[in-house]
């Protein structure tokens, strides 16, 4: 299997990497290129150039800016199984990165990678998601900040325009009694993507859930607010059958398909426990974690 | 198109070359170097053949563009042994036979030398984890495992 011939920039700053983007129309972003190589060497992508963000050193941070998480997006799934900040207020986060392809293409692939390519079986968005995180889009004309979960519009597809790049991702820090977990079933236990997935947030206040979201992953377009299920929990004392009956309604808000992984009626079968299991781990988390 | 220069050090020596963009890190390994040892398998990240430790992380080899490599230090299986002795994860492979054809070996050994340096406490699961992203088709898996335990035993 090899490459087509294509022209290759590596710029050394950001400034320069979009300015880049505006001349070279039919080139493509590089960040890991773990999943880029592999569709240019299939002939499923077509570019005549590759802009690399290899050398971008800005983009490769993690740095804790107030009271979020900064990352930037050429961060790798290694180095956030490793960091020691990330362990200690996003465990959900570093599960989810465990999780993904082989240990040697998660010393390649990129937290930023991960969330532009906009598959729908992604590993890290479904948490990310849970943990309310914003994306920093930027542009040589403008900067802005976007709600991740408000970043995807379908299989493939996000609102960041062709000038723009997603440079970091911040994730603000849990409130005190605020638990967050990620289960995800795959056909091996390593290096497949995801069948179905879910990522639960369960924060407490004397007792009762202030604020609750499941978010699923790998059976929408995009990955999926449960909507129905988070409200349901908001405002109730934690208990079994609670769980239960959000898990039943985030089954009804699953709209997989079925492929070659999985039927559509057993990844709704897998969300339903998913949701118990995850809504269980978080609850036991939210109860320990002193903030 | 365009060639590009880049320095890279590979096995401790360092080494000047013009390569296109387009070329692969394992093709620079094995076709302009001649440091076969490196096997290319899939060449899309699934079977791990091509496993070479760059900057002290076991990647892809197929995955990484040659140009990309500028300035890293890369170690493939053939720099593993030194002053005609091998590395005691070769040893311990040939001694466990966890060779069968051999194709899927220099991967493996350098994948297992990457998760050994990086990992002081190991669980029982760990090995498995280990090599969760390496291919072997005649499926010996079990002396592999045991190989790379012997080593993180200090056996």
């Amino acid at each position: 299997m090899i490459l087509p011939e294509i022209e290759y920039h590596a710029p050394r700053t950001l400034a320069e990497a979009l300015k880049l983007l505006v001349k070279l129309k039919e080139a493509r972003i590089m960040a890991g290129g773990t999943d880029l190589l592999v569709e240019l060497k299939q002939g499923l992508v077509e570019a005549e150039a590759l802009i690399s963000l290899q050398n971008i050193k800005e983009l490769k941070k993690i740095e804790k800016k107030d009271q979020s998480l900064r990352l930037g997006a050429m961060v790798t799934p290694q180095e956030i199984i490793s960091h020691p900040l990330i362990k200690q207020h996003f465990p959900a986060l570093v599960e989810a990165a465990k999780s993904m392809a082989s240990p040697q293409v998660r010393s390649l692939a990129t937290i930023g990678g991960n969330i532009a390519s906009a598959v729908p079986s992604a590993d890290l968005p479904p948490t990310l998601i849970a943990a309310e995180a914003s994306l920093e889009l930027q542009c040589t004309e403008s900067f802005r900040e976007v709600n991740l979960l408000e970043f995807f519009t379908g299989p493939r597809l996000t609102i960041c325009r062709d000038e723009e790049l997603l440079i970091s991702i911040l994730i603000p820090v849990p409130p005190p009694k605020t638990g967050i977990s990620f289960l995800k079933f795959s056909l091996r236990e390593a290096n497949a993507l995801a069948v179905a997935s879910v990522a639960s947030r369960i924060t407490l206040e004397n007792e009762v859930i202030s604020q609750a979201s499941v978010v699923l992953g790998a059976v929408a377009p995009s990955p999926l607010l449960a909507l129905k299920a988070s409200e349901l929990l908001e405002g109730k004392k934690p208990s079994p059958s609670l769980f239960e009956k959000a898990a039943s309604i985030a089954k009804d808000e699953a709209s997989p398909i079925s492929d070659i992984r999985s039927s559509i009626w057993y990844r709704k079968e897998l969300i339903q426990v998913l949701t118990r299991r995850s809504l269980a781990e978080s609850l036991k988390r939210a109860q320990k974690n002193p903030g | 198109m365009m060639k590009h220069r880049l320095n890279l050090r590979v096995n401790k020596q360092d080494f000047e070359v013009f390569v296109k963009p387009k070329t692969t890190l394992v093709d620079l390994l094995r076709d302009e170097l001649g440091l076969t040892g490196t096997n290319k398998g899939c060449g899309t990240g699934e079977c791990g053949a091509c496993t070479v430790l760059m900057n002290g992380n076991a990647v892809n080899s197929c995955l990484v563009l040659a140009v990309e490599a500028d300035g890293a230090e890369i170690t493939t299986i053939e720099g593993l042994a030194s002053e005609g002795r091998l590395d005691p994860l070769q040893q311990a492979f040939v001694d466990e036979g966890a060779i069968q054809c051999g194709f899927c070996t220099p991967g493996m050994i350098l994948v297992a030398k990457d998760f050994l340096e990086k990992n002081p406490q190991l669980r029982e699961e760990d090995y498995k984890t280990a090599i969760s992203g390496n291919l072997c088709r005649c499926t010996g898996y079990v002396k592999i495992v045991k190989a790379i335990k012997k080593v993180a035993e200090g056996e």
